[in-house]
């Protein structure tokens, strides 16, 4: 399994092209996983021939489908926005193309984001690579589902409760969400702004870095973006021996016994190393979902209405200009979609906005004074990344309150704006499971760093797919 | 519990509903409402509001002039045209006035 800076050695040595990488991985595409709504080819061939030198020289990329690379379809996974093409790229995108990245395709969603399975969206649901009948995770689970195939060396996602880190849990990969800032969120699609960031998945810490060393810095295009310098990410070689790990405990409730004895196996095997780890408690914990549902659903509610039919979009003709945007909007949401509009449509409204949001609000501001309480007292947290692996497909499509379960171990970084990173902890059966690692805000470095460290011992033998040497 | 008004919702959404998706929304909203209710239950009374996440200062761009989008590129998604505006339904119409 070759990693990004490996794959820079062996063009230099000219053991592989570029050209010769980029075709395998085009020929482990799998249309039975639906992993790509657009497969960008000749956009990746022509990267490839401006020859660009950087540190992602060659190297194919995945982009979810809801972040603009200009003169792309850009959908969202939704029928709102079929046929829109980009009139720019975002800024994760010029940062990658200044760097020598290719984008081999866009990645399947639940529509805008809103979902824990890629089931939700209008291109059909995506597939798990380790098991044909469950689900990828969500809602970044194209962009799990195309480098757990060995179609991309590593792809973007964005996070707003779990999106990135979930996915990379059942699809055995390293998902990032960076601290909230360090990313410019510039030409991703807004779903709940204040907690929106892109992320990344990838087979590894050290790929993870070197992305995150890419696409993280002050934009002045994102107001919200950090001027904060930022790490050299990739370089994880230092290891994180006098650090200690916080184990909170309410997140060890009501999962599956067998998620709870991989993550405490990878707790053992980080003592071994000389790691410390305290019990701390976060009583918090069981409000994260419904205070996440809150926000994020009457933050959508705010970015969703854009959609019009009038600028851009799917346009269905009314009887009046009302009528139009009403029709319009019917038909290009899914169900999911506009029950989130119509509940943030409710709890911003007049009679209901003190009881909802605005408590809401407060309590969002609890959860994350109690984090950054705990992480006082600790370097990280060590969690599950999700309660269970990879549920099956249809089985949540229709519980719009059970889709949300997984969400309770991720949603706590999005409300803080903590960066957090889930790895692989193991296989149940045939399906990986991962743990995850909460840390101080722009502490990406630290957190990858144990989770290279872990890499170190005790690596991860279930990578489905290797791309080959060309 | 806080009845839904559906057919309200919908009007503040503007989002067009037939009956049988208003029925199965109704459904789906209480269900979700009964849930989220939850947070009623937290003591909040000496929190402050969250005005940023962010804990440091958020710092302002140079004020400088950047070349927009063409009108060619800002109209090329629209559906419905005319020279070099969108098209929306008469608003007004002579009956009006």
């Amino acid at each position: 399994m070759k990693t990004i800076l490996e794959y820079q050695e062996e063009f230099k040595k000219q053991r592989i092209t570029p050209l010769n990488l980029l075709e395998d991985c085009l020929k482990n595409i799998d249309p039975s996983l639906n992993a790509y709504i657009t497969v960008t080819e000749d956009l990746a061939k022509k990267g490839l021939g401006k020859n660009v030198e950087g540190k992602l020289k060659g190297i194919p990329i995945a982009i979810k489908d809801n972040i603009n690379i200009k003169g792309i379809p850009t959908s969202c996974a939704s029928n709102v926005l079929k046929g829109f093409i980009s009139t720019f790229s975002a800024t994760v995108i010029e940062r990658i193309e200044k760097n020598g990245g290719i984008f081999i395709g866009k990645t399947n969603l639940d529509e805008f984001g809103m979902g824990s399975s890629t089931e939700r969206s209008y291109y059909g649901p995506t597939k798990n690579p380790f098991d044909l009948t469950k689900v990828p995770g969500g809602s970044s689970g194209g962009s799990a589902a195309a480098v757990a195939c060995g179609s991309a060396i590593i792809s973007l996602g964005s996070d707003t409760g779990g999106s990135v880190r979930q996915p990379a849990s059942y699809c055995g990969l390293v998902g990032l969400k960076p601290t909230y800032g360090r990313v410019s969120r510039y030409g991703l699609v807004a779903f709940g702004s204040s907690l929106d960031q892109i992320g990344i998945i990838g087979r590894n810490a050290e790929d993870v870095g070197v992305l995150l060393e890419v696409i993280a810095g002050y934009d002045p295009k994102d107001s919200t973006s950090s001027e904060k310098e930022i790490d050299d990410y990739s370089n994880l070689n230092t290891i994180p021996k006098d650090i200690k790990i916080g184990i909170p405990e309410e997140y060890f409730k009501q999962i599956d016994p067998e998620v709870h004895s991989s993550v405490i196996k990878i707790k053992k095997t980080l003592e071994k190393e000389g790691i410390s780890f305290k019990s701390v408690s976060l009583p918090t914990t069981n409000y994260i979902i419904p205070t996440y549902q809150v926000i994020s659903y009457a933050e959508a509610s705010s970015n969703l209405a854009r959609y019009d039919g009038v600028r851009y979009g799917l346009r269905k003709e009314g009887e009046d200009f009302h009528d139009t945007i009403r029709k319009s909007r019917d038909e290009g949401f899914l169900p999911e979609v506009k029950r989130r509009i119509l509940i943030g449509s409710f709890v911003l409204s007049s009679e209901a906005i003190a009881e909802y949001y605005e408590r809401a609000d407060l309590i969002r501001r609890l959860i994350t004074q109690e984090f950054n309480k705990v992480l006082k007292e600790v370097d990280c947290l060590l969690t599950p990344a999700t309660p269970t692996p990879a549920f099956p497909i249809g089985e949540r499509t229709d519980d719009p309150i059970r889709m949300h379960v997984p969400d309770r171990m991720t949603a706590g970084a999005n409300l803080a704006g903590l960066p957090a990173v889930v790895a692989p902890a193991g296989m149940i059966g045939k399906l990986p499971i991962g743990y995850q690692l909460i840390g101080k805000p722009f502490d990406e470095k630290k957190l990858l760093s144990v989770v290279r460290l872990v890499e170190k011992i005790a690596p991860f033998k279930g990578f489905l797919k290797e791309v080959k040497d060309g | 519990m806080r009845e839904i008004d559906i057919k309200h919702l919908s009007k503040l959404a503007n989002i067009e509903l037939d009956s049988k998706e208003e029925k199965l929304l109704q459904e789906d909203l209480d269900k979700i409402i009964k849930h989220i209710r939850r947070i009623q239950e937290v003591e909040v009374k000496t929190v402050p509001n969250t005005s940023h996440l962010s804990v440091e200062k958020l710092p302002f761009r140079e004020d400088k002039k950047e070349e927009p989008l063409s009108v060619k590129e800002v109209l090329s998604n629209a559906q419905n045209l005319s020279k070099n505006h969108f098209t929306i339904n008469r608003m007004i119409n002579e009956d009006d006035s």
